[in-house]
């Protein structure tokens, strides 16, 4: 009769473990892009930024780190994913994250770019894509946060702009947004305005503050503070 | 009921001991080829290699044979080696435009088969998707190998030593252009380049990088010279495409990426080669206009033309080098030659 006593325990012992099981959710986020309002249309001079120069976006690579999905009355949810972005390339514009807790959430904060403690040289997994984001030694190491290009109207003339950040000029996103999970799987989606990085809180202005600066901290960071509510729209 | 837990017992023993008994020696007899782990060099990224075409001794063996082999040409002259020989880091020999077996010239520069395990695409235009579909291309062309695959394998298929080598590699002695090309590229994802003089400087290795190499590659890596973007790791290349801004009005035949893309803004773009062992692989570009690295190293400087898919990269009023910076780059350029590579035997034509 032991045999029989020992079963009971186990099927008594699973089932207590059922009941305490907290149910989690896949959480998948979309992004998209838009300019002022508008769908991101790449390799036109169509658009005008606060400084006032017309100009066209050829590129946009960058990172997302550190998501961490804020409680409503339940725990922040904390993750360590890092998710590479090149906007052209339509499976890198969806970030899913599993394992998510059940309850209500109050917002979206995440690092556009790569978090400090991963941002050194051979910091990220060394594949051919985190190669192409590397940021040179001599330029301090690590990796590109990301890299916005295109061209713009300087006068009657057509030049280029290198909007790369890197070192420690990232830029810390929030998105104040409510939402609930209950159920297995839900999309939010998150949209960047790419007016955004030249707006608020500073006018950032290709003639003074420069089109390559890289090795420019003081426009690095310019540029990354605007971008700090760049998703938030 | 111990009856019972004895079957028990003896079924999770079991389940947990005979997957153990799998792991026997190696018998290639048995298992197959003989898997090569493929040396990455230090700070080099992971290989990705397919996963239905994986590294073996037999393998790599076959496409060394099948590399140097002229049947698989029209009139049985002309290999791959042909056009891409060790010496000159497996380029043709300094050739502007390849010449194929009816005597008609190509009109785009042979590519360097240098560290392709690590570019996804292929081409200057990036239209065979990995070396496998790359290394069926060539044999088909009309102005360069000039044959059918169906005769290629007639050819091969009559060969006794052929017939043996594809049942070492592949465990049949039924020879395919499937197979044929799966060995073609694990022989060329074995040509790997890691041994310059700039990697024994990265190793901290004794090397011979100058004082003047070692300013070029500051101005290499930092937006002075604006190289590393498109050149940058160590493969020194992103494998991507870019205009260079080599013409203000761009070519109406030759038009790069936009014939695999069909995307205007793709017009004039061309993959990008990596440097390594430049000193080799003149002439340069993928129209070969440029015979030296001087004149190269001129055209980012005060050269640079002006077209409507000119990358953002490319300086448009040119980097404007000092004397001394053009030396210190080309210097630094020098430093990425690898002698070891080119004169590997591991690479050559093999011994029959």
């Amino acid at each position: 009769m032991k045999w029989i006593s020992g079963i009971l325990l186990i099927a008594t012992l699973m089932f207590m473990g059922c009941k305490e099981k907290i149910e989690k959710a896949t959480l998948k986020l979309d992004l998209s892009y838009v300019v002022d309002g508008n769908p991101l249309q790449m390799n036109s001079i169509q658009y005008q930024n606060a400084a006032g120069y017309n100009y066209s976006i050829t590129k946009l690579v960058y990172y997302i780190s550190n998501v961490k999905l804020l409680g409503d009355g339940i725990d922040d949810f904390q993750t360590d994913m890092i998710h590479y972005v090149d906007i052209t390339n339509p499976s890198t514009n969806q970030i899913t994250i599993t394992e998510v807790p059940y309850g209500q959430y109050r917002g979206i904060q995440f690092t556009l770019g790569v978090d400090a403690s991963r941002n050194t040289t051979g910091g990220l997994e060394n594949n051919t894509i985190n190669n192409n984001m590397s940021w040179p030694d001599q330029m301090g190491g690590g990796y590109h946060h990301m890299k916005l290009e295109g061209l713009w109207l300087d006068g009657n003339n057509t030049s280029a702009y290198l909007m790369h950040l890197g070192t420690s000029h990232h830029s810390n996103c929030y998105q104040n947004r409510t939402f609930k999970i209950d159920s297995e799987s839900l999309t939010q989606g998150l949209t960047m305005d790419i007016n955004e990085w030249y707006r608020t809180p500073a006018v950032y202005d290709f003639a003074t503050d420069g089109t390559s600066i890289m090795m420019n901290d003081a426009s690095m960071e310019k540029l990354a503070r605007n971008g700090d509510d760049s998703f938030d729209n | 009921m111990k009856s019972l837990l004895h079957i028990l017992i003896l079924f999770v023993g079991t389940t947990l001991v005979l997957p153990s008994c799998r792991k026997e020696p190696f018998n290639p007899d048995l298992d197959g080829p003989t898997p090569m782990e493929l040396e990455i060099p230090p700070f080099f990224p992971d290989m990705v290699v397919p996963a239905d075409n994986p590294t073996t001794f037999q393998g790599v063996a076959l496409g060394r044979r099948l590399f140097y082999e002229t049947r698989l040409s029209g009139d049985n002259t002309q290999s791959c080696a042909s056009c891409h020989a060790q010496s000159h880091g497996f380029t043709d020999n300094g050739k502007i435009f390849s010449v194929g077996i009816d005597g008609i010239e190509g009109d785009i520069n042979s590519m360097p088969i240098v560290n392709l395990g690590w570019s996804a695409e292929l081409f200057w235009n990036g239209r065979a998707a990995g070396l496998e579909e790359q290394a069926g291309q060539p044999v088909e062309n009309p102005i360069e190998m000039h044959e059918t695959w169906a005769n290629v394998l007639t050819k091969l298929q009559g060969d006794e030593s052929y017939r043996r080598d594809f049942l070492a590699a592949f465990g049949t002695e039924i020879i395919t252009k499937e197979l044929a090309t799966k060995a073609i590229a694990q022989f060329e994802r074995t040509l790997i380049s890691a041994d310059s003089e700039y990697d024994k400087y990265r190793r901290r290795q004794p090397h011979s990088m100058s004082a003047s190499a070692l300013r070029g590659m500051d101005i290499f890596f930092t937006e002075k010279g604006e190289c590393f973007h498109c050149h940058g790791s160590e493969l020194f290349t992103n494998n991507d495409y870019h205009n260079n801004g080599l013409d203000a009005t761009l070519d109406s035949t030759n038009i790069g990426r936009r014939a695999v893309s069909g995307n205007p803004a793709d017009h004039g773009k061309f993959r990008t080669p990596t440097l390594r062992n430049l000193g080799s692989t003149a002439p340069y570009m993928h129209d070969g206009r440029f015979q030296t690295l001087e004149e190269v190293i001129e055209h980012y400087s005060t050269g640079v033309r002006i077209s409507n898919t000119l990358d953002p990269l490319i300086p448009r009023s040119g980097l404007n080098l000092t004397t001394q910076e053009k030396v210190d780059l080309l210097e630094f350029l020098q430093a990425l030659n690898d002698p070891e590579f080119l004169t590997n035997p591991n690479f050559g034509p093999p011994i029959q």
